[in-house]
């Protein structure tokens, strides 16, 4: 690819890289948040 | 008033004015803070080898009191010694202009010094086994929380200096507009300083009159409540000067500026708007305290407290990725990320602190302070490990990034070993990692936080813990061997520098 401005005037947000970084970090938080539930209800079972 | 130019030196790197007073208070703060977590550290691995089952190394009555001194001398003495160095780098260093009251900073100091020896003594001898938290009815004697008081007293002056000299900077023209962001964020952990100390006095006051006889009855739950409101606020000095440091080792590393100001800045404010009502997770399982007040604050209020901080952390790696891209390093979406300087201490730090911060740190905090999972882990080692990617991961390695800039900054010496320097963050903050994440995994099968010996050897009534139990409890031991040796390099490279480094002319 040619040189490259730092970021396209078209592109709204600067910094795409840290987008995805930011939606990488949600998902791990949900993933994490249903894990949690799930394996502590699995440990402290009501019987 | 002295102003005269031969106190200042100029920085030959930064071109920033450091007042020369100043600059010896910074030092003689930092280097006690490197002291305080060197004896901090020795006793993290006396309470972690007594923790890890096979090894059970302290006897039960030494393994409390070196549990004491590890959270009192940690908590307290490292973290704030640092960021009281911190606030006069932030104000006098950074806006090139004078300390205002170098003889307060002085008694400032001493008092912090004086304070944190009674405190430690009285825990040292004996005569203090309570816990940093001291829930009454648990006793000590006078002079534990007597050092605690004359130690907020000196940092709230350390304080209160900050704020002078950033006032006199702006009436003499030192600088024009608002404060730089860091600073601003500094003034932000000052405030919330103020109020944490207030918190403090409020509760330990009576109760060192009470433990010399001169209140008959501390209220318990009153304490629980008052406590937290000092003991949660001053995590969020923690979080504040934390942040402020990833933005200035974000510019000094990579040049990077903020995104928007406007943004950056709001989000301080959303710490000293919000920080307080967010003490209530320590209560969870209080029974003084109501479940709609619980509910109220767990599932609504708090979050404005972790928006504030999500908001740094979208912040903080855009600022890092339009300065690398600036480079040229535009191809893809992630070259600004590998052509970072991975080797450079001060960086890897800040990345690290982010990360373990946001990912570790931030996630658990968040799930771990609802309310229904606060009844669950409450006083077990879940929180231990929660609280050790914060405080420890996050903030501690914060600090030691900014540390590999003080040395030529503030002692004007080189860094030495700087291949020792270069391994450093990492291997401290993935031994943390290690550690704090066997911590949480163990706490959710009950294991208690504070507890010397969980087979419960010889006592009438036992409990049988999952075999998986112990398996984790020997990560936790190894990741701490780990992550003390990191602590130990981190005291050798930073003792040996100030002390025997090339000095920088
Ligand atoms: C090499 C680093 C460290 C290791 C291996 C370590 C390990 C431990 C262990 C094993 C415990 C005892 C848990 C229990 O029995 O309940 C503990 C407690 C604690 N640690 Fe650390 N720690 C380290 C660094 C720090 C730092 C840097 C701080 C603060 C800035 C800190 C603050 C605390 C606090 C507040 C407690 C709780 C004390 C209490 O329950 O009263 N630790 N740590
Ligand atoms: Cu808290």
């Amino acid at each position: 690819m040619a040189e490259k401005k730092p970021y396209d005037d078209h592109v709204p947000f600067p910094a795409p890289g840290t987008l995805v970084l930011a939606l990488m970090f949600l998902a791990v938080f949900i993933i994490f948040y249903i894990l949690n539930w799930k394996w502590l209800s699995m440990v402290w079972e009501v019987k | 008033m002295a102003n005269q130019t031969s106190d200042f030196r100029t920085c030959p790197t930064t071109g920033l004015k450091v007042h020369l007073p100043a600059q010896t208070l910074i030092r003689i703060n930092a280097v006690t803070a490197v002291v305080y977590i060197l004896i901090g550290g020795i006793l993290a691995l006396l309470v972690a080898l007594t923790r890890w089952p096979a090894v059970h190394l302290l006897p039960a009555d030494l393994f409390y009191r070196a549990l004491t001194a590890h959270g009192v001398t940690m908590l307290i003495f490292w973290v704030i010694f640092f960021e009281i160095a911190g606030l006069y780098f932030g104000s006098a260093v950074l806006l090139s202009t004078r300390l205002v009251g170098i003889v307060f900073g002085w008694v400032a100091y001493l008092m912090m010094l004086a304070g944190s020896l009674m405190t430690e003594y009285t825990i040292l001898i004996g005569q203090a086994d309570v816990m940093f938290s001291a829930y009454p009815p648990l006793k000590a004697h006078p002079l534990f929380y007597l050092g605690l008081i004359l130690f907020a007293v000196g940092a709230l002056i350390g304080c209160i200096l900050f704020f002078a000299t950033v006032i006199m900077a702006k009436a003499e023209g030192k600088y024009s507009g608002s404060l730089s962001l860091v600073s601003f964020g500094l003034a932000i952990a000052a405030i919330i300083a103020v109020v944490t100390i207030a918190g403090g006095a409020a509760i330990l006051i009576p109760t060192f009159l009470w433990s010399v006889g001169l209140l008959s009855h501390i209220d318990a739950p009153t304490y629980r409540l008052v406590f937290w409101l000092f003991g949660h606020s001053s995590q969020q000095i923690n979080v504040s000067a934390m942040v402020s440091i990833w933005y200035l080792l974000a510019a000094l590393t990579v040049g990077a500026k903020p995104v928007s100001e406007v943004f950056s800045r709001t989000a301080f404010l959303f710490y000293a708007f919000f920080i307080n009502v967010a003490s209530a997770h320590h209560l969870m399982v209080d029974p003084a305290l109501t479940t709609p007040w619980k509910i109220w604050n767990t599932g609504y209020v708090f979050h404005l407290a972790v928006v504030a901080s999500m908001m740094h952390a979208l912040a903080i790696p855009a600022s890092i990725e339009v300065a690398q891209r600036k480079k040229g390093y535009v191809h893809g979406l992630f070259e600004w990320l590998k052509k970072c300087p991975w080797e450079n201490p001060g960086f890897s730090a800040m990345v690290l602190s982010f990360c373990g911060f946001g990912l570790l740190g931030g996630i658990t905090g968040v799930v771990f302070g609802t309310e229904q999972i606060a009844i669950v882990t409450h006083n077990t080692w879940r929180i231990t490990g929660h609280f050790h990617t914060t405080v420890v991961l996050g903030t501690t390695t914060a600090f030691m990034g900014l540390t590999y800039y003080v040395i030529p900054l503030i002692f004007q010496r080189e860094v030495m070993m700087p291949k020792l320097a270069m391994i450093q963050p990492w291997m401290f903050a993935i031994g943390v990692a290690i550690f704090s994440i066997a911590m949480i995994a163990a706490g959710g099968y009950g294991v208690p936080r504070r507890h010397w010996d969980i087979t419960f050897a010889g006592a009438p009534y036992g409990f049988e813990f999952s075999p998986t139990v112990f398996l984790l409890m020997s990560v936790m031991g190894l990741g701490a061997i780990m992550a003390v040796l990191g602590g130990a390099i981190y005291c050798l490279v930073t003792v040996g520098s100030v002390f025997f480094g090339k000095k920088i002319s």
